[in-house]
């Protein structure tokens, strides 16, 4: 891998009056304003994302908290002749591990419980280390941003799989599945985490490069 | 702006979406990409298909849309019970339990964004192929960029086979076309994803 241009010629787009519209990827001069059309699609660009960090940490403030009880309350309710069951995610995985199906039941384990809690953890500190103006792991965190944004929509993974069991098992007494209100919570957990990646102007973790270059 | 920079062209720079930074374009062969040299986030990818190949397969892919949503996902036997369910019955389930919430999510991120997505596509590649320089494809890019966040066609496969596998023990469980169909859709989605790249067809507008 080449290593980064050590050049003083870095040029960062804020500086000179440009910025790229995040839609069409067209480069629109910025001048002297806040924000400007984009030539191209006609969409409100700016150089920055407006209030990202907080945009960002209420929907993750919002995520934490129903993550308790994602994980604490029933994802499903099956009651059949013989038994009337409440899983959480967790039993769900255990259920997976028991029948036989390691390859899934550690699938899941990491899409809908490890994902969801260490994407909470690193856009909590991404958004920290970008509110102090952090100069530590710049690329690191970067990297970091890419695979949230990039790892996150599995966790609905989870939803997916009670909605088919909920839609299948209705057989009157013999069995049947209802959904619990915990994959109501969970749901709203992985589009708040979503979100909050979304808001999240990964340009923030460079600024003050630019400074130190001069 | 400095002059240097007045000169160029659009085509012949970027500005990285992720760190801002003013990086000089070069046209790419079919196997390169480029990435940013601060941030190493991707700014453009070479591809192997043309035009007419990314509108096929957007027209391929309409087509198992359609498919995916018409024909039953699965069937479960129980004991001589059989029941069977599509897409769009497996999400009105949530609703049917009280879940309208749930219902909403699935319907949009496993029927709407995908079908949006593929329907953008067509509009977007057909408008180029056919009919070149007849104004701005802004909106329609736009909304492609939405679509495709909120698209999980395959989040949604993995999904149904942790449910077959949960329900293969107590059930006969039959995979229906429409399981086959949002398989098949995968690959070309991702084609889709590779050739439509907002750059490529912003660039391919102006030129």
């Amino acid at each position: 891998m080449p290593s980064t241009p050590k050049s003083p010629t870095l040029i960062v787009g804020r500086c000179v009056g440009l910025t790229v519209c995040r839609d069409c990827r067209t480069v629109c001069e910025l001048g002297d304003g806040t924000a400007v059309r984009c030539s191209h699609c006609g969409v409100l660009t700016h150089p920055r994302i407006p209030r990202s960090l907080e945009k960002a940490s209420a929907y993750l403030a919002a995520a934490a908290i129903l993550y308790v009880p994602a994980n604490v309350l029933p994802v499903m309710h099956t009651r059949s002749l013989l038994s009337d069951q409440d899983d959480t995610i967790l039993s769900g995985v255990v259920y997976l591990a028991r029948s036989g199906s390691w390859p899934l039941a550690a699938l899941v384990f990491v899409a809908s419980i490890l994902v969801p809690l260490l994407k909470i953890l690193a856009i909590g500190l991404l958004i920290w280390m970008s509110a102090r103006a952090s100069s530590r792991h710049r690329l690191a965190r970067a990297r970091l941003y890419r695979l949230v944004d990039f790892i996150g929509r599995w966790s609905l993974l989870d939803i997916y799989a009670v909605m088919m069991l909920v839609a299948l098992v209705q057989m009157g007494s013999v069995a049947t599945v209802q959904p619990g209100s915990g994959a109501l919570a969970f749901g709203t957990v992985v589009v708040l985490t979503l979100l909050a990646a979304e808001s999240f102007d990964p340009r923030l973790i460079w600024d003050g490069v630019d400074n130190a270059h001069g | 702006m400095p002059a240097y920079i007045q000169m160029f062209r659009q085509s012949e720079f970027h500005i990285c979406g992720e760190c801002d930074l003013v990086v000089g374009a070069a046209p790419l062969r079919v196997d390169q990409r480029s990435r940013c040299p601060r941030c190493r986030a991707e700014l453009e990818r070479g591809t192997f298909a043309s035009p007419q190949m990314a509108l096929a397969a957007a027209v391929t892919a309409a087509e198992l849309w359609v498919l995916m949503n018409v024909f039953p996902l699965v069937r479960l036997s129980i004991e001589g019970i059989g029941r069977q369910t599509t897409l769009a019955g497996a999400a009105m389930s949530f609703y049917a339990q009280g879940m309208p919430a749930l219902c909403a999510l699935v319907v949009l991120t496993a029927i709407a964004a995908p079908g949006l997505e593929i329907a953008l596509a067509i509009y977007v590649l057909g408008r180029l192929e056919y009919l070149r320089r007849c104004g701005r494809l802004g909106a329609a890019l736009r909304w492609l960029r939405l679509a495709r966040r909120w698209s999980m066609v395959d989040v949604f496969l993995l999904g149904c086979m942790v449910a077959i596998v949960k329900l293969s023990h107590v059930a006969q469980l039959v995979t229906g076309p429409a399981l086959w169909a949002s398989a098949a859709l995968l690959p070309l989605l991702s084609l889709l994803n590779l050739y439509l790249e907002p750059r490529r067809l912003a660039l391919a507008i102006h030129a």
